[in-house]
């Protein structure tokens, strides 16, 4: 959606054109993505108990913190799926603004629909339930964008996007937002704690051995779409240290943020903790090897 | 987007911040690793150790709110922890409260407050938790 109208803002010729019918056209198709977008990566914490529960037992400062971070992580998003050629702060902003905007509509209507929003319902609690299912819903709704969208201009922007090449922090931020994701979906459940307290320290470093095995295989070895590989002269050790390590260690603190955001970490003693911590950081580590082949 | 994607291909030669992120990432992950693996060969055969302390009482439009620490010194979490509280005047017990807490997590402290409708004062007051189970 904001791409085309990105584009025409840098094309003088169709700049004219921009109140036009087809590329409004462009524009709704754009917003229906970014709704599916948010649907199709949102829905499962919409129906998940403990994001309800957290709308209201969750810390209003930690709220308040993870509702302004989302901005600059969607406004990088943008930047990243969007266009470099055309970008430009105002544009990205928009993109930005628009999928929180599709977020928090979406999250609105859904939890509507399953009858969490009611006349009674106390206003603080309102608002937490639906600013805390805004911000995986907006990330959804920018991926969305990129991701469903099939069209032969997209096709062309790839092209460049090679040329230019992958710089090394967008590669780690991508891993933080892939991380993000995917912490977003389990942090809240119950369940991240309940298995932390059944595992022993055993099981934890097999688990972290895991993680990182799992990631470098992910991007360097089965060779998925996207994937990457290593030139002949170069060890895979070496990709290993550049980027593997780096990008569990991002998993880990998307971990420990996502964990101290919903109040888990508040009670428990320093070794529990690092165990949930190594637990997320199991999804945290895939989202993240799969944002890089994805995005 | 993905569909149209080519390899991308990793230069021999990073940046130094490559190498100094992936360095220092590589120092946290190594020490994140020896302490749960100190913690693996201390931790062995351990059991849940729980204690109850009582830290604060004061008198609220339902009755006496007796507030308390459960804390678990162990090196094993506890799962479905009942405190109870007995208050008794004379040697015979006149209320009991009990709380249950879902998890006491290991070498951690939870909070929590029974609700006495007596006036705990002058008589005799005693928290313990009666039991555990595995999570």
């Amino acid at each position: 959606m904001i791409k085309d109208l990105a584009r025409s803002d840098a094309d003088p010729s169709r700049r004219s054109s921009e109140h036009s019918s087809p590329d409004l056209n462009e524009f709704l198709i754009g917003l229906a993505r970014g709704l599916g977008g948010a649907l199709l990566f949102a829905l499962p914490m919409q129906m998940t108990m403990e994001m309800w529960e957290l709308g209201f037992t969750m810390d209003r400062w930690r709220l308040l913190l993870l509702l302004l971070a989302t901005l600059p992580l969607l406004f990088g998003l943008a930047r990243r799926i969007g266009f470099e050629e055309t970008f430009s702060w105002r544009e990205g902003m928009r993109d930005a603004v628009i999928a929180y905007g599709i977020g928090i509509v979406s999250s609105a209507v859904l939890l509507s629909l399953f009858g969490l929003i009611t006349s009674d319902i106390a206003r603080e609690d309102l608002v937490g339930k639906i600013a805390l299912q805004a911000v995986p819903a907006s990330i959804g709704a920018l991926l969305g964008r990129s991701q469903l969208g099939s069209g032969p201009d997209e096709e062309d922007e790839d092209e460049q996007q090679e040329t230019e090449g992958t710089g090394y922090g967008t590669e780690l931020f991508m891993m933080a937002i892939g991380a993000l994701f995917l912490n977003l979906n389990t942090a809240p459940t119950e369940e991240m704690i309940l298995i932390s307290y059944l595992m022993t320290p055993w099981h934890a470093l097999v688990t972290i051995l895991l993680s990182i095995a799992v990631m470098h295989g992910f991007v360097y070895a089965v060779s998925f779409k996207g994937g990457h590989e290593l030139s002949q002269d170069v060890p895979s050790w070496h990709a290993l240290i550049r980027f593997t390590l780096p990008g569990y260690v991002i998993a880990l603190l998307i971990s420990l943020y996502c964990l101290w955001t919903f109040g888990r970490l508040d009670d428990a003693g320093a070794m529990t903790n690092l165990m949930a911590v190594v637990v997320l950081g199991l999804p945290g580590a895939i989202g993240a090897a799969a944002a890089r082949l994805i995005l | 987007m993905s569909g149209q994607k080519t390899k991308k291909t990793v230069e021999a030669q990073g940046h130094w911040i490559e190498w100094a992120t992936g360095l220092i990432s590589g120092l946290l992950v190594i020490a994140m690793i020896g302490i749960v693996a100190l913690d693996a060969l201390t931790a062995s055969d351990a059991a849940p150790d729980l204690k109850v302390t009582i830290i604060n009482q004061r008198p609220t439009s339902g009755g006496t709110q007796v507030s308390f620490i459960v804390s678990n010194l162990g090196k094993r979490s506890a799962a479905g922890v009942p405190v109870t509280g007995l208050l008794s005047r004379e040697g015979r017990v006149v209320e009991r409260r009990e709380v249950i807490f879902d998890y006491v997590p290991a070498q951690s402290q939870e909070k929590g407050a029974l609700i006495f409708s007596e006036n705990p004062d002058g008589a005799q007051l005693e928290l313990h938790t009666s039991g555990y189970r595995d999570p």
